[in-house]
């Protein structure tokens, strides 16, 4: 055996784990070999050494964090979702009605809303409507055929308009749907745009306090179980 | 793997608090004695067997039993406390074990202690501190097979298993390691003659 091999086994050999062959190789070495029989013996004193190590004992306490630990994780996952989930949900929807009962009717007004002004006539006829603003441009909701402005008298080009057969009324407005004003008359605000914007105001009175409520339970909740 | 740890081993897979309590009591013991062997602080040890625990109780679901179940929860451990050593060498802090370099060499921090105590208690706390201060100068590969051969006395076959390498890569380990230690050892022995030759001659006035 040389040296080489010695320090391959040392660890072994010092462990007492070397079969009975290599042990005997192994000592045969240390008997003529002073350099390895010096750093066995150093390992030896050095594991030894090591060994005086003080013994220590976990905290008391150690167990019982673990288990509050792992309790706190159980209830979380127990719940399918975090806490505050439905709450969160439910002023998602609040937020969406929200969003929804203020720009829907602004959209519809941007789409109809130069047509539905003009002359008291047609006034009246999109005040029945109002509630529906989904509703499709059918015979109902046709719109006059000038193109008004928000406010204004009603002019003597609106009451022109009137005598214009419904034939006519519709092809000119099926050219004027784009909303491209060609001959500006002095407009009048329908009755039924009041209504929206007081229905609008009621539907923000009624849902921001819901809509608050609900966002601020949901971080509350989520809140009480955050580490 | 006894057949009560394996009652235990599935009752607590199906999330039962009260046999992984009964589990971690067999265990705490070495489990504390690993961490704090690898990190030399008391505070920490306890941090880290913590969080080992913590581990090894989400990942029980995935534990299918082709180890023992000791072996897996020291390889957790071990895993852990190897990830914190990675750590910790990142941040800079300071630890009171790592010796101070000074022109002269490295001294030992020491935390002033006022409380009076016999010769003994004093002699005893300077050597667990050499000891810590020499497992802190290993790497943390080498601490690790050091810590789990002569200390926690722990089979080649088990280091292996924890350790997940084979048995030839152990012995090397094992091997490079305890050369260090001899290295570190001697320099250590060295400089405590050198201190005890000068204070003979008077020329050191530190009681040692």
């Amino acid at each position: 055996m040389i040296c080489e091999e010695c320090k391959k086994k040392m660890s072994e050999y010092v462990d007492g784990l070397l079969n009975d062959v290599d042990l005997q190789e192994y000592e045969g070495h240390l008997h003529i070999c002073s350099h390895c029989r010096h750093e066995v013996e150093i390992t030896r004193a050095a594991v030894l050494w090591l060994q005086q190590a003080e013994d220590v004992t976990p905290p008391p306490t150690l167990r019982a964090s673990v288990l509050t630990a792992l309790q706190t994780e159980k209830k979380i996952r127990r719940s399918r979702f975090f806490p505050g989930f439905t709450h969160a949900v439910a002023a998602a929807a609040v937020f969406i009605l929200l969003v929804a009962g203020n720009l829907l009717p602004l959209s519809y007004q941007a789409r109809y809303g130069r047509q539905m002004v003009g002359s008291s006539n047609d006034a009246i006829t999109f005040e029945s409507k109002t509630d529906s603003p989904t509703l499709d441009n059918s015979e109902g909701l046709k719109p006059p055929s000038e193109n008004v402005q928000p406010r204004g008298d009603l002019g003597s080009n609106g009451r022109e308009d009137i005598t214009v057969d419904s034939k006519q009324q519709s092809e000119t407005v099926s050219e004027e749907l784009d909303g491209v004003a060609k001959d500006p008359v002095k407009p009048k605000l329908p009755a039924f745009l009041h209504l929206f914007g007081t229905q609008r105001i009621l539907l923000n009175l009624i849902l921001l306090p819901i809509f608050i409520f609900l966002t601020r339970v949901a971080v509350l909740k989520r809140r009480e179980v955050l580490p | 793997m006894p057949e009560d740890e394996k009652l235990l081993v599935s009752h607590c897979q199906t999330g039962d608090l009260r046999a992984y309590d009964e589990l971690m009591q067999r265990y705490e013991k070495k489990v504390y004695a690993l961490c704090f062997r690898m990190v030399g602080d008391r505070d920490d040890a306890a941090d880290l067997a913590q969080e080992a625990f913590l581990k090894a109780f989400r990942a029980l679901p995935s534990f299918k039993g082709e180890a023992s179940f000791s072996t897996w929860l020291f390889r957790i451990v071990t895993n852990t406390c190897l990830d914190e050593r990675r750590k910790r060498k990142n941040n800079s802090s300071v630890s009171l074990d790592k010796p101070w370099p000074t022109e002269e060499g490295e001294l030992l921090r020491e935390v002033l202690d006022n409380t009076p105590g016999p010769l003994a208690v004093t002699l005893q706390r300077e050597l667990q501190a050499e000891i810590r201060s020499l497992l802190n100068k290993l790497s943390p590969a080498q601490r690790a097979v050091i810590v789990m051969r002569d200390l926690e006395g722990f089979s080649y076959e088990e280091m292996a298993t924890i350790l997940q390498v084979n048995m030839g890569t152990i012995k090397s380990r094992l091997n490079r390691a305890r050369q260090q230690l001899r290295t570190l050892y001697l320099q250590k022995r060295e400089q405590i003659s050198t201190q005890e030759h000068l204070k003979g001659k008077g020329g050191l006035n530190r009681d040692l």
